[in-house]
């Protein structure tokens, strides 16, 4: 009986681990976009394609404008499938090479909520703290 | 002037000045110096303030980006014939929809790993760019595979497929010439055709294929067109790949020169590199260097090992150490079958 409660507490700790991403990523950080962008959700590859400058326009034809504070979060990389520094290392050679131009890095979350308030087609990583906070940006949820 | 800007850009987080406009830029100061008795390298130690680069971005609509490189190289200074100043890349891209894109004006050729970046160096680890794939007329060829740059139109563009990433881009161009600027006027009717495709199965795996062909005019004793034309065609395949702290890179090419009166040349080339990332800021590095300028000649390749070591001393500020060995056959026509080795160092900055 101690083996089976063991072998269940286990699966379930697996299990926990095995959940979505996105589940344990709501929780840390938050998704905002300018009131004029038109979608409402994202997945993690359509994240990952904005935040890598694959995806530059959005269903509106606006161009997308991503940012992201200096101190995002572990959670956020993962999301995106990367580190730090080989983000941006990945934009060094992207932006010199004349391929694209730099997500917007900012010092805090409202750094990145003011610019996403301001520009159209902005998107931003927020944490989620600061959720409460957004002004006229909208959330968007993860998928 | 350029100083202050640079200096103004790197105390904010962001060179962005405004939400339309962007300015980033790179510079480079290197220093090379022979190690060995003889060999074709610097005997005398040189400093050398190797370039300055500023890149513009403009957002001029929502679909128009306009991009450019404007470069100073070695110090330049055009009152005493010093150095050099250039267009690297100036182009507007119309984006119609992300799977298609085009560009007009001057611009990088499409090629391998290294061309687009050829110049910049925050963007890749080593002090130079492997001399074998990119620079073979450096290393015992008669001349490169490919062109750095061309005036012309590409359309390029990426796309998903089973969560497969795929890039392409084609470019025709009026390719290179000698008696005219290609960059102005083509002097022959047949475009030169560049292509590449990027495909990333998996993050960290990029694998690349890459076409050049181009038909050059042969020119006669006085220099006019004689009519016939010169086939140059090269390809490559490349691999990047990075998993955790480890990295690797390989890149192979071929390419065939084949003149109306006589018989083609056939030269190959590849490179490959392996890394290690140490706490993100040490990143020793090995490099494999080899080229077969022209493969009915015996005993002419050359080869290069590296051993260097890129240190980020600051966000984007790098400190390159290296040194390399460069063996020859007596027959390669840049080195003459003498082996040397040679240490070289760089401060880079990108911001």
């Amino acid at each position: 009986m101690k083996n089976i409660k063991l072998y269940i507490s286990i699966l379930l700790l697996v299990g926990l681990a095995c959940l979505p991403s996105t589940v344990q990523a709501q929780d840390e950080f938050v998704v905002i976009v300018n009131k004029n962008v038109q979608e409402t959700t994202l997945n993690q590859s359509s994240i990952r394609r904005i935040y890598f400058g694959f995806t530059t326009q959005w269903k509106n034809f606006d161009r997308v404008k991503p940012s992201y504070t200096e101190i995002s979060n572990a959670a956020f990389w993962n999301y995106i499938s990367t580190e730090k520094g080989k983000f941006k290392s990945f934009w060094t050679k992207k932006v010199f090479s004349g391929n694209g131009v730099a997500p917007d890095e900012f010092s805090d979350g409202q750094g990145v909520i003011d610019f996403v308030s301001r520009t159209d087609g902005a998107i931003g990583i927020i944490p989620s703290s600061a959720r409460n906070d957004i002004g006229e940006c909208k959330i968007v949820s993860l998928q | 002037m350029l100083w202050c800007i640079a200096i103004f850009l790197t105390s904010s987080a962001n060179a962005q000045l405004s939400n339309k406009f962007r300015l980033n830029g790179y510079s480079s100061f290197e220093y090379e110096h022979l190690i060995s008795d003889e060999g074709k390298s610097d005997p005398n130690g040189s400093f050398d303030a190797d370039l300055i680069d500023l890149v513009v971005n403009v957002d001029v609509t929502s679909r128009l980006r306009f991009a450019t490189d404007i470069t100073w190289e070695h110090g330049t200074a055009s009152e005493d014939g010093r150095g050099n100043a250039a267009v690297e890349y100036a182009f507007p891209e119309y984006t119609i929809r992300n799977w298609l894109k085009f560009r007009v004006g001057k611009m990088f050729v499409p090629f391998g790993i290294y061309n687009e970046i050829h110049t910049a160096k925050p963007a890749f680890l080593a002090v130079k760019e492997p001399l074998s794939t990119n620079k073979p007329d450096k290393f015992g060829a008669d001349e490169r595979f490919y062109p750095r740059w061309a005036t012309g139109v590409s359309f390029l563009g990426n796309f998903t497929l089973n969560e497969i990433q795929f890039e392409y881009i084609v470019q025709v161009s009026n390719g290179e010439q000698e008696n005219t600027n290609p960059f102005e006027e083509d002097d022959n009717e047949e475009k030169a055709i560049a292509t590449r495709l990027l495909i990333q199965p998996t993050i960290g795996l990029k694998i690349g294929i890459s076409t050049y062909s181009d038909r050059i005019t042969e020119l006669d004793g006085l220099g006019d067109d004689t009519g016939e034309r010169t086939k140059l065609s090269s390809w490559s395949t490349h691999a990047e790949y990075q998993v955790k702290d480890l990295g690797l890179e390989f890149e192979y090419i071929t390419g065939k020169t084949d003149p109306s009166g006589a018989g083609d040349l056939k030269k190959n080339a590849l490179e490959a590199m392996i890394y290690y990332s140490v706490g993100d800021r040490f990143t020793p590095y090995v490099r494999y260097e080899y080229l077969e300028p022209d493969t009915d000649v015996d005993d002419d390749t050359a080869n290069m090992i590296s051993f260097g070591l890129n240190t980020e001393i600051d966000d984007n500020y790098f400190l390159k150490l290296q040194f390399n060995r460069i063996s020859s056959g007596d027959n390669n026509s840049r080195f003459s079958g003498v082996n040397f080795s040679e240490f070289q160092a760089a401060v880079v900055l990108g911001f």
